[in-house]
């Protein structure tokens, strides 16, 4: 820095100070150029980018036991106190898959469900173990069992029933009533040695029901609380009810029980529970004759309004009704949409055929769909997705004691050529035929009488939905239990401070 | 030796000490026939002649003069042979010491001696010295008090004026003690004979029973402190020792200050004479003393060497706990010396402790050492402040010569002005300073914009200070850590600085923070105004107008806020950045020509880049880079050979290495914990929570740290800036040469920016954040140049036209408009520190009942199943400044992630075990919780709900508590004691070596023994 030339006005110096510092003067002319392109160049260098995120995939390890919650064969609406109230006779029926053996144990009792003593009931070769009660059962199996576990709740009469789904944190339904003519009464059971708190939302066709009571529902260790609807709400026909598990884990069940007004015969059935809203809901299952009525119920929990877009699952695919407009579902409200005569129109064209409802909304909706009335109502299941990572591709479904009962069987994924199962209550293989399905195609099996179980073995790359129709005439629709061999189980890492 | 020496010419030795104000000598009333002359000699050639000579002259004549020499080779015996006759010199070998010198002398004194007079060879007597004590003797004797030894009152040689000793005694902390101020002149001042504990061996009029009694001098001393210790023996034995004032005596003290070194007093006299004097008062000392007097010393030995160092006398230092050391660590010796002494004593305490320094006096002399030194500093100060002004006000001249030698006849007047302006107060100039004002009010804005740090701060990567400066403290110190699951990795390296602000500073940690950050900006603008006056001045001694510097200086103080190390709490870059003009200044110190200098310079460059590396590690690369440049650049332009010349290697390369060095040994508590736990990535980061953030090139361009930097054209305009900058002729050299340093920031930085370092929590890249700030901080300081050559190459001031002068004034409006938009942007939306989401989810009352003890701590489940789950367990008042590079670092825990593993997939009663082992009362787990997750540890038996202020966020508590002691407190090992020992030692040296002078000029060369005795002062 010292040599740094100063300025110098002196032109003939200036001149033979240029000669005699050529070289120097050159070297930074040089420099001048070249370390600007060098910063450059080490400065493009610099490029720190964000590390690739840990694999946080978790691992999926052999499912070490499983509970699954049965509801009771449910309480009449209207009684003072639903608790209190007795529920009829009923069969429990439990199995696991044909290549597990080992114990299920029950937990019958609304009381206490914990500390009581379970009763163990050996399970194998895919056998069906009865228990015979109406009261609410706890089902716990472990160790090899605990991957196949299937059960189902059937009424005294065998044809009603649901299938028993493992305690949730949160669950939807829609299609409830509160009315006159239908009301629901819906049963909480704590299956755990913890207390459990959920908070119930409702929403009818105006919006959220502000209802007391509800927000926070307080059930100790290992017991059952019955909420009828008719009690906490004024009249209502058409209610969505939002079970949030805020602490612990439930297993809910709705009853609806109808009462025609005209006097004529009623029924009971389960409600269809959805985990949560989705923008694409496939509905399947819908029971009674072609010509029966048929409600599509939708609750919207999103803040805005809700447009639904309804399909029909025909046996080659998938097709839109032609004569059917879009449904809009206002915020928080619950609406209605008749689909009886499109349902009619496709089945009476048998080469289309109506298996089920696809219900596409611009927002996470809950959607079910009503069929029949009276004594012939029933309600059509949400056909959720089986989780990919822990099923192994495999639908079961246990069949009521007695009556024939059809499978409904849809593919929303690619092709597919699922093998059905039925066997018997010793789990003796009464028939084996395979089911290709196209894509979005639906299809119809007729399950013979004496059916106990049937198996869907499907690969667990497969989207495979079903449900069961029980019942002469359809009284009643049964979800496919995905079997899930695994637990996911997650990889676990200290945090950034 | 047999060859025969010349004896020096006779010259009149005697005029040298000839004076005329000493009081005639009384005619001759004393017979001299009962004294006998003791002269002990060592190497004295120097004084010999003139202290033979003034034996000679005495007004007594004494019977006899026996001379004991102790193995001199330069000349000594031969001149004592001319002068006293072979006879009366004894040869002894060089390693005897004084005791035994005497004690055989005495073995040849004259028949009927009632006195021995012991005389050095570097002490002449004047001519009526030994009648003066011979006197004094007398008139004791008569007043009916037995004298048993009188000595002189010794004066200075060669000054001959100043008073020496007039009877010594000795502290408690083992000092000679004179009584006298440094220098007092004799002015008869202390002319009264008195008792005294001790009188000084040279001149000494003893009787030799007295010697005989007590054994003469003691032969475990050398020499030094012989008199003292006879002293006290006699004075315990009820022995009287006399003082007599008219007798004097000159003194060269020539082994007090190493002029003769002798195998005696070795290489280290001050050493010598401080354990002499330590074993006087320990041997000595009755019984009932001893104990205290022991502590004394061993305390105050280490606090006098914390002074010694304190004034950068570390060799002193050395030799003070060397002393009490080599006394303490020989116990026999001392048994052995208190046993002999046991034996003459007869006299009470009481009546020795009037003779002794009264306890007070060490501690006035260290009142009066501080004061000293405090008021040296201040003047040493003021001498380099005023020193500066000048030059300052120099250069001022020679600019305004330069530029007004033109116009002066226009404007006769001016310079009576510009006078009276600089004759006017500090206060008047400032007022009247645009410049002054603008930065003063770019300071308030600065201030203004910096609002959300005053007070208690944090966010981003700058944690809540911990709530006393004792957690600092116990962070700094611990090798083991209450912190996550418990960690070793060593505490960062810069909480220890942040500990000592916090202690000095009112208010604690959280003051400290915040005043630190505030401070930071001003500080920033000060570094870079003075750091950009000196570049200027380099390449113009002119210099720059103030409002270039200013601009420039507003320019860079801004960086760290604009490029959004500010917002996001990266207190080690925006501190850093503060520090970094101060270290360049610092480092520019290298140039110097004088050794000291570089030396000093590189001293205080190693203490700047100390705490910069402490702030941002990283740095230590980018530093590493710019001096390879430059070594590379020096290599190619001087060549090998001149590099490594002696002169350069311990001048200039050794000062750059002690302060490249430099950080490694003050953060060996932190360095070497680092290095064998292999956490690299604390080499290469930077102060605050990691994971270190993304740096992509174009943020190098506009000068981005982060999403909440300034607009991006702000640090374009300063990349072009620089590189238009090249353009310019005048100031090209120096152009480069800030772009030879940017790319020797540029390239270490694109290698920083290679590797990805996989910790617990995840991995993490390097922290390249400050070469951001450091090549945008580059930039300024080229366009400041290229700005000053263009204004230049177009002569502002002259009276050219408009354009010209606009062309001149557009690159200074064009910097101007970046720092005021910059400012401006900070003032207005720049201002925020992003929000603190540390700790949000953590109820109070857990927070408050985790403070109790480490062991209430608790455990953070976050994530899904899913897409994983991640946990931190958080204690005490949760991640404070300077903790979570620790937690960040802490190896990964295998034990824990299995039980958190457990627990939210297959819960047991052992995981709760578990728990409690690792001291977790609760569980918490954030909104939006897995459902599963939440589910399972709901139906946990051994855990109860516990409530959270958000309802989504779930907590529980163990039902079973973890004991109060699960988790132990911090915990420290012997390496890490080792370490800070090493830590606070080396901080003491280096802050003594970069602090200013020490006054009184440096050590004196012993090679010079008349620089050395004008020097050195005796205390």
């Amino acid at each position: 820095m010292s040599e740094q030339q100063t300025p110098s006005t002196g032109g003939g110096r200036r001149r033979a100070a240029e000669q005699s510092t050529r070289r120097r003067v050159d070297a930074t002319l040089v420099a001048a150029v070249v370390l600007p392109l060098l910063v450059v160049l080490a400065g493009a260098a610099v490029r720190v980018g964000a590390p690739p995120p840990r694999a946080t995939a978790p691992d999926a390890e052999p499912r070490r036991e499983a509970v699954a919650v049965c509801p009771s064969t449910g309480v009449a609406p209207g009684a003072d106190d639903p608790d209190e109230a007795v529920p009829g006779e009923g069969t429990v029926r439990v199995a696991t898959t044909p290549e597990a053996a080992g114990e299920v144990t029950a937990y019958v009792g609304t009381e206490q469900l914990v500390a009581a003593e379970g009763t163990a009931a050996p399970v194998a070769d895919g056998a069906v173990a009865d228990t015979t009660t109406g009261d609410v059962t706890v089902l716990e199996a472990t160790g090899e069992p605990a991957g196949g576990l299937v059960a189902a709740r059937f009424d005294d009469e065998g044809g009603a029933g649901t299938t028993c789904a493992a305690p949730t944190t949160g669950a939807w339904f829609v299609g409830l009533g509160a009315g006159a003519d239908r009301s629901s009464v819906v049963e909480l059971t704590n299956p755990d040695s913890s207390t459990a708190v959920a908070t119930l939302t409702l929403h009818d066709e105006s919006g959220q029901v502000d209802a007391e009571g509800i927000r926070s529902v307080v059930l100790e260790a290992g017991t059952t609380r019955r909420l009828d609807l008719g009690q906490l709400t004024p009249s209502s026909d058409e209610l969505a009810l939002h079970v949030d598990v805020t602490r612990g884990r439930l297993g809910v069940g709705t009853l609806t029980t109808t009462e025609p007004l005209d006097g004529g015969e009623g029924t009971g059935y389960w409600a269809a529970s959805a985990a949560a809203p989705t923008t694409g809901t496939t509905l399947l299952g819908l029971g009674g004759e072609d010509d029966a009525a048929r409600t599509l119920v939708v609750a919207n929990p999103d803040e805005t309004t809700a447009q639904v877009r309804v399909e029909l699952l025909g046996d080659a695919g998938l097709f839109t009704p032609t004569d059917l407009d879009e449904l809009t579902v206002e915020p928080g409200a619950v609406a209605t949409l008749d689909l009886t005569g499109v349902v009619q129109a496709a089945r009476a064209d048998g080469a289309q055929g109506a298996a089920g409802v696809r219900v596409t909304a611009s927002v996470p909706v809950v959607a079910g769909l009503r069929s029949g009335s009276g004594a012939d109502e029933s309600a059509a299941v949400v056909a959720e997705p089986a989780p990919r990572d822990v099923a192994d591709g495999t639908l079961s479904a246990l069949l009521p004691p007695a009556g024939a009962s059809r499978l409904v069987l849809t593919n929303a994924g690619g092709e597919a050529a699922p093998e059905v199962v039925v066997r018997d209550a010793d789990g003796a293989e009464l028939a084996r035929v395979e089911a290709p399905l196209a894509t979005e195609a639906s299809t119809t099996i007729a399950l013979a009488d004496g059916a106990a179980r049937v198996d869907v073995l499907g690969s667990a790359d497969d989207d495979l939905r079903g449900a069961v129709l029980t019942g002469p005439g359809g009284t009643s629709v049964l979800a496919l239990t995905a079997a899930t061999p695994s637990d996911l189980v997650p990889t676990v890492r200290r945090a950034w401070p | 030796m047999s060859e025969p020496v010349e004896i020096p010419e006779p010259a009149d030795h005697w005029a040298d000490l000839r004076d005329d104000e000493l009081p005639a000598a009384a005619p001759v009333v004393l017979d001299g026939s009962g004294v006998t002359v003791l002269l002990v000699s060592h190497d004295g050639a120097t004084w010999l002649p003139t202290v033979l000579d003034a034996l000679a002259q005495q007004s007594v004549e004494p019977a006899r003069v026996v001379a004991v020499d102790t193995g001199s080779t330069d000349g000594t015996g031969e001149l004592l042979d001319t002068a006293l006759g072979h006879e009366n010199v004894h040869e002894l070998p060089a390693a005897t010491p004084f005791g035994a010198a005497v004690t055989h002398g005495l073995g040849h004194l004259a028949p009927g001696t009632e006195w021995v007079w012991i005389l050095h060879d570097d002490a002449a007597p004047a001519p009526d010295a030994l009648q003066r004590l011979l006197e004094c003797a007398a008139a004791e004797q008569a007043a009916g008090a037995r004298v048993d030894a009188v000595g002189p009152k010794l004066r200075e040689w060669p000054s001959l004026r100043r008073l020496l000793e007039v009877g010594v005694t000795i502290s408690g902390t083992a000092r000679r003690e004179t009584g006298l101020e440094r220098g007092e002149y004799d002015q008869g001042q202390y002319d009264a004979s008195r008792r005294v504990l001790a009188v000084n061996s040279a001149g000494m009029l003893v009787r030799p029973g007295l010697l005989e009694d007590l054994g003469g001098f003691s032969e475990d001393l050398p020499v030094l402190g012989t008199d003292l210790d006879l002293g006290w023996r006699a004075a315990a034995a009820g022995r009287r020792i006399v003082v007599a004032p008219e007798a004097v005596v000159f003194h060269a003290e020539a082994g007090h200050r190493g002029l003769r070194p002798t195998s005696l007093v070795g290489a280290h006299p001050h050493q010598t004479e401080r354990r002499a004097q330590v074993l006087v008062v320990l041997a000595n000392a009755s019984t009932r003393l001893f104990v205290p007097a022991y502590l004394r010393l061993v305390v105050g030995a280490v606090l006098r060497a914390i002074g010694f160092l304190l004034t950068r006398r570390p060799g002193t230092a050395l030799d003070e706990v060397a002393a009490v050391l080599s006394v303490c660590l020989r116990p026999g010796e001392l048994r052995r010396a208190r046993a002999a002494r046991r034996g003459t004593r007869t006299v009470p305490d009481a009546e020795i402790r009037p003779l002794l320094a009264p306890w007070w006096l060490p501690f006035r002399h260290g009142l009066d050492a501080a004061g000293d030194l405090l008021g040296s500093l201040t003047s040493h100060a003021s001498d380099v402040a005023d020193r500066r002004r000048d030059a300052r006000a120099a250069a001022e001249r020679d600019r305004v010569a330069a530029t007004r030698a033109g116009t002066r006849a226009a404007h006769p007047g001016t310079e009576d002005d510009d006078e009276l302006a600089a004759e006017s107060g500090w206060l008047a100039r400032y007022l009247t300073s645009p410049v002054a004002l603008t930065l003063t009010a770019v300071v308030l804005l600065l201030l203004v914009g910096a609002r959300e740090a005053f007070g208690a701060v944090s966010g981003g990567a700058l944690a809540p200070a911990p709530d006393s400066t004792g957690a600092w403290w116990s962070l700094h110190l611990a090798s083991w850590h209450p912190i996550g699951t418990g960690s070793e990795v060593p505490a960062p390296p810069y909480v220890a600085p942040l500990a000592v602000l916090a202690w000095l500073l009112p208010g604690g940690p959280v003051t400290t923070v915040s005043v630190l950050l505030v401070a930071s900006l001003p500080l920033s603008l000060w570094g870079a105004w003075r750091l950009l006056g000196v570049a200027t001045r380099l390449v113009d001694p002119a210099g720059a107008s103030p409002w270039l510097l200013g601009v420039g200086a507003v320019t860079y103080a801004l960086l760290p806020v604009t490029s959004g190390a500010w917002a996001d709490g990266r207190f080690g870059v925006v501190l850093g950045a503060a520090l970094l003009p101060w270290l360049v200044h610092a480092a520019l110190g290298f140039a110097d020509p004088e050794r000291e200098r570089r030396w000093r310079a590189g001293w205080r460059t190693g203490l700047l880049l100390t705490l910069l590396v402490a702030l941002v590690p990283a740095a230590w690369w980018l530093v590493v880079g710019v001096v390879g440049a430059i070594a590379v650049f020096a290599f190619v332009l001087v060549g090998r050979t001149r590099l490594l010349r002696r002169d350069v290697r311990t001048g200039v390369l050794a000062p750059v290495g002690v302060a490249l060095a430099t950080p490694a040994v003050l953060l060996a508590p932190w360095l070497l914990p680092t290095l064998l736990q292999g956490d690299l990535v604390a080499l290469v980061g930077e102060a605050g929570r990691l994971p270190y953030g993304v740096v992509a090139p174009t943020d190098l361009l506009w000068g981005h740290l982060g999403a909440d930097a300034a607009p991006a054209w702000l640090g374009l305009v300063l990349v072009v800036a620089a590189v238009l900058a090249l353009l310019v002729p005048t100031t090209r050299i120096a152009v480069v040469g800030c772009w030879a340093v940017a790319f020797a920031v540029a390239a270490p930085a694109s290698l920083l920016a290679i590797p990805v370092f996989s910790l617990a929590p995840g991995d993490t890249p390097s922290a390249v954040g400050f070469a951001v700030v450091v090549l945008q901080g580059v930039a300024v300081v080229a366009a400041v140049l290229g700005v000053l050559g263009l204004r230049h190459l177009l002569g502002v001031p002259s009276t050219e036209s408009g354009v010209r002068r606009l062309l001149a004034a557009l690159p200074v409006v064009a910097l101007a408009a970046v720092a005021g938009t910059g400012l401006a942007w900070f003032v207005g939306p720049g201002a925020g520190i992003v929000e603190d989401d540390r700790d949000a989810v953590i109820p109070a009352y857990m927070a408050q009942r985790s403070v109790e003890s480490p062991s209430y701590g608790v455990l953070v489940v976050d994530g899904t199943i899913r897409d994983g789950v991640t946990f931190t367990v958080r204690r005490e008042d949760g991640l404070r400044l300077g903790e979570e590079e620790i937690a960040a670092l802490e190896p990964r825990d295998a034990e824990m992630v299995a039980t958190v593993r457990q627990l939210v997939s297959y819960p047991s009663a052992t995981e709760l075990d578990r728990l409690r082992e690792e001291g977790i009362s609760y569980i918490v787990l954030p909104a939006p919780g897995d459902p599963a997750i939440r589910a399972t540890l709901d139906s946990i038996a051994g855990l109860a709900p516990a409530s959270a202020p958000d309802p989504q966020t779930r907590a529980w508590e163990l039902v079973d508590q973890p004991g109060q002691d699960a988790v132990p407190g911090p915990s420290t090992g012997v390496l890490r004691w080792l370490l800070l020992a090493v830590q606070l030692g080396a901080a003491g040296v280096v802050l003594v070596m970069a602090g200013p002078s020490r006054p009184g000029g440096d050590r004196p060369d012993p090679a010079d023994p008349v620089a050395a005795a004008l020097t050195q002062e005796r205390r």
